[in-house]
């Protein structure tokens, strides 16, 4: 199966007349199988906006967005179900989970989505506790994390369990929309060093989204540089950082401090 | 404190049990009233019309001789129930009408929310009354009408409050797995609207009972032979001057059911606010003391020795001595926040303060600045600031120091956006630490304020000044808070994490603007990141603290040549990530449990990867497998 995502020309516009912003101005950009790949850019400049498009949280005004041949913006049935092939994580600790729901419920909640889009049987209670236990595991934590509340974990733990729930939707393409922000830089390793390895042995591939240089230096394969809604560059990661072709992308670099 | 048990302790309250015993007293009315004194009530008794109070009757009897005090008893189930329904009707239906809009969405969902707000503008008991006459004279389409009048406000605030849960993280990722709109609904958005609607339908219920009555009284609500209390009302109410009672009494039990209801609702609504708002108990208050004599007793042991830190160098700008912060906690415990940090800041110099979230940096910098409050408590063996001495507490500074302070401190928040007024120009805020501060004339601070937003480097500063902060960028509005601290001379500036929330290239403009302000006017900076990289490229000097502790203090230049002597400073070194760190590498991190208050060695910091068996039992057909 082909799982390339591809923005074909994608234009995201809000508001109508004099008062229309355009977000993302025609961005062509594609995601190979399997390959990770670094979107920067300062805020405002269209980033989360364009992945956003790609899970139907938001609509390009035109241009489309492909998962291998299937069109899945504007996703209707069939190619709705498609779409949940692709998978996003959000930035904000604080928000990522239902405050009144244990962790072990919301990642059921994600196991259960997934057996009813691929339309095989939803496992009984005792089998998806286990399902849940594993992907607890697979993140490194307990499996009796999943009896807390959220407001019982730290950031750290919350944006490993949002990971988890990602992988529970068992994804092809996965939007990681800046999720180590909100993090003390000491506990951002954690969280980049476990997606990084489940990247490797689950083989999807990720469109990593952030505007930290030095962490998409060590995370990405691919880097595109994103500024006011349009795309201004695009290479591998080690080339745009060597030898940036955009003045923007030399400024974004001169600005990681240093110790 | 889970909301089961704070919900325990409000009903523990003197007004929660006020609240549980009018409850219980009105349900127990509602349920035996009738059965017990059903009959007597309806008993006519042509012999005893209209009689005075006596001990058979205790409040008289009415036009037709019947005893007013069981009749009032009486019709408390009728009043009460009907009462109840109207509000579980109108309340059930406004909450489904204000979910809709978003379950349908789109044009539909926009109809919706504007057929709501035009119900809204209707005024309720005036939509009520017309209801009632078109569906007839009965307590059930009266209940009904209020019911209806009623869905409108429910719809709205229903709305609002769904609205901003829809915009969630957690709503998202249920849309992005795929999940239906109407289960999210249900799911992740009622239940965490929840609370504000329960306490305002408790509160609706009293208003309720009195516009059932009200239409009761205008005849539109029950019908004879049956009463309410607004029946009652209007058939005393012509007689009042003859048995005043008849009237009276069941008005009473109008307002007691209907304060009852809004006691409740009171109750509920302080058992389900979320903490944090709690202040200090007065047994955590009691407990407080000891540690605040022993400051004082410490402060004067200080002065009377005059041996030491009692007065700071003159080259001292601001000197800290065993500050410490603590929080209340349940059961009267005081958690400490900030234990005994000691510091001194020279002027010019910049010193960095880093940590994680929760190292107590940050509230360090605001009990410097008099800005933290109760419930926390703050308390110094010692503090100056620049020739004044400083008591620091939880009440901030008095007004005697705001002059001087006013002047020579500024400060930066790390969200511009809520540390500049929305509804005022930018300029005109700058301006106001002159006016207020200075004693500058309106124009002339005017002047220096243009001149202040120039020297930070705000382009067109004269039309600048004129705008609000929402028209400025994130970096501007930064720029522009530290502008209002430069109006005055100060020879502090302290800096709450003020690059946080900014991009790196806005960060980097901003931390070079500090420094030119620092080189510049010899302005001192204490800077409070979570950042250590932010701290070094900045900084002269580096406090690091760590779970309330300060456990490092080192210059820049030894924390950059690698000499950290404190293991968890060097793990926090140890986890930044710059442009020369090894790719295809696990990161270093530092696990939630680490525990550097011993002298544990640097290899703490683990990688916390997941073992490749545990990834591989997942279920999981990616596409390698």
């Amino acid at each position: 199966m082909n799982t390339t995502l591809s923005f074909e020309g994608v234009s995201i516009t809000y508001g109508h007349g004099s008062t229309a912003f355009t977000a993302v101005n025609g961005v062509d950009l594609t995601l190979q199988p399997g390959e990770v790949l670094g979107l920067v850019g300062e805020s405002g400049s269209g980033k989360s906006t364009l992945a956003r498009a790609a899970v139907g949280l938001s609509e390009p005004s035109s241009g489309r967005v492909l998962l291998g041949d299937a069109e899945i913006s504007h996703a209707r049935g069939e190619r709705l179900r498609e779409r949940r092939r692709v998978q996003m994580i959000f930035q904000d600790p604080q928000s990522c989970f239902n405050p009144r729901r244990t962790i072990g419920q919301s990642l059921e909640e994600a196991l259960v989505a997934a057996h009813k889009r691929e339309g095989t049987p939803i496992p009984a209670p005792r089998a998806r506790r286990d399902e849940v236990g594993h992907l607890l595991q697979a993140v490194a934590l307990p499996a009796d994390t999943a009896a807390r509340m959220p407001a019982q974990l730290s950031g750290g733990q919350r944006q490993r369990i949002a990971v988890a729930r990602a992988i529970a939707a068992k994804p092809t393409v996965i939007l990681a929309d800046e999720i180590t922000s909100a993090l003390d830089v000491s506990v951002q390793g954690a969280v980049l060093n476990l997606l990084q390895k489940l990247q490797r042995e689950l083989g999807f591939s990720m469109l990593f989204i952030s505007h930290n240089l030095a962490v998409v230096r060590i995370v990405c394969d691919r880097v595109a540089v994103m500024r006011k809604g349009e795309l201004i560059e695009v290479g591998d990661t080690l080339d745009v950082m060597h030898s940036p072709r955009h003045d923007y992308t030399r400024e974004l670099i001169a600005a990681v401090p240093t110790l | 404190m889970t909301t089961n048990r704070r919900l325990l302790a409000a009903l523990r309250s003197p007004l929660g049990v006020l609240a549980v015993l009018a409850c219980a007293a009105l349900a127990f009315l509602a349920i035996f009233g009738p059965v017990l004194w059903g009959e007597q009530a309806a008993a006519t008794n042509t012999a005893l019309i209209s009689q005075p109070p006596s001990p058979e009757h205790v409040f008289g009897t009415d036009g037709s001789g019947r005893d007013i005090l069981l009749r009032t008893l009486v019709a408390a189930r009728l009043s009460v129930t009907m009462a109840l329904a109207a509000t579980a009707v109108g309340v059930v239906s406004g909450v489904l009408v204000g979910l809709l809009p978003l379950v349908l969405g789109g044009r539909v969902g926009r109809w919706i929310v504007a057929g709501i707000n035009i119900g809204v503008a209707f005024p309720g008991l005036l939509l009520a009354i017309a209801f009632s006459v078109i569906l007839g004279q009965s307590g059930v389409a009266a209940s009904l009408a209020i019911a209806i009048a009623m869905m409108p406000n429910y719809g709205r605030l229903t709305h609002n409050l769904a609205a901003s849960v829809w915009g969630r993280d957690y709503v998202s990722a249920a849309l992005v797995l795929g999940i239906p709109k109407r289960v999210i609904v249900f799911r992740h958005v009622l239940p965490n609207v929840r609370d504000p609607l329960i306490v305002n339908a408790a509160i609706t219920a009293g208003g309720t009972l009195v516009s059932f009555a009200g239409l009761s009284f205008l005849g539109l609500g029950v019908q004879v032979p049956q009463y309410d209390w607004g029946r009652m009302l209007n058939e005393g109410v012509a007689r009042i001057f003859v048995t005043p009672a008849a009237a009276l009494v069941p008005g009473i039990a109008i307002i007691l059911a209907g304060l009852t209801f809004v006691l409740l609702g009171e109750v509920l609504g302080k058992a389900l606010t979320p903490e944090g708002t709690r202040s200090l108990s007065a047994r955590a208050l009691r407990s407080l003391m000891p540690t605040r004599r022993g400051a004082e007793a410490q402060r004067h042991a200080g002065a009377a020795g005059a041996v030491g830190a009692a007065q700071p160098a003159v080259d001292t700008v601001l000197s800290v001595r065993d500050l410490r912060v603590s929080a209340p906690q349940a059961g009267g415990t005081l958690k400490p926040l900030v234990e005994g940090v000691s510091f001194d800041i020279a002027r010019g110099e910049i010193v960095g303060v880093v940590g994680e979230s929760g190292s107590g940096k940050s509230l360090t910098l605001m009990s410097v600045a008099g800005l933290v409050e109760a419930p926390l408590h703050v308390s110094a063996a010692a503090a100056h600031f620049d020739g004044e001495s400083l008591t620091l507490s939880e009440h901030g500074h008095p007004a005697s120091l705001n002059h001087h302070l006013g002047q020579r401190l500024a400060m930066v928040f790390q969200d511009p956006m809520s540390s500049l007024n929305p509804a005022i120009h930018v300029g005109d805020q700058v301006a106001e630490t002159g006016l207020l501060h200075l004693d500058m004339s309106r124009a002339g601070a005017k002047a220096a304020a243009i001149e202040r937003l120039t020297d930070v480097r705000i382009p067109d500063p004269e039309r600048r000044y004129g705008q609000y902060p929402h028209e400025y960028s994130g970096g501007m509005r930064q720029r522009a808070m530290i502008a209002a601290g430069l109006m005055g001379t100060p020879s502090l500036i302290l800096a709450d994490e003020p690059t946080t929330a900014l991009d790196v290239t806005v960060q980097a403009g901003i931390l070079e603007l500090l420094k030119r302000i620092n080189e510049a006017e010899g302005t001192a900076i204490m800077f409070v990141s979570h950042d250590i990289a932010v701290v070094t490229s900045l900084c002269t000097r580096v406090i690091v603290m760590y779970r309330g502790k300060l456990v490092e203090d080192i210059t820049a230049d030894d924390l950059r040549a690698g000499n950290a002597a404190h293991p968890y400073t060097r793990a926090l070194m140890a986890t930044v990530p710059t442009m020369d760190s090894p790719r295809g590498e696990p990161m270093a991190s530092i696990p939630d449990d680490a525990d550097f208050s011993g002298t544990s060695p640097i290899g703490v910091i683990e990688e916390l990867v997941p073992t490749t068996e545990a990834i591989r039992q997942l279920d999981f057909e990616g596409p390698t497998r």
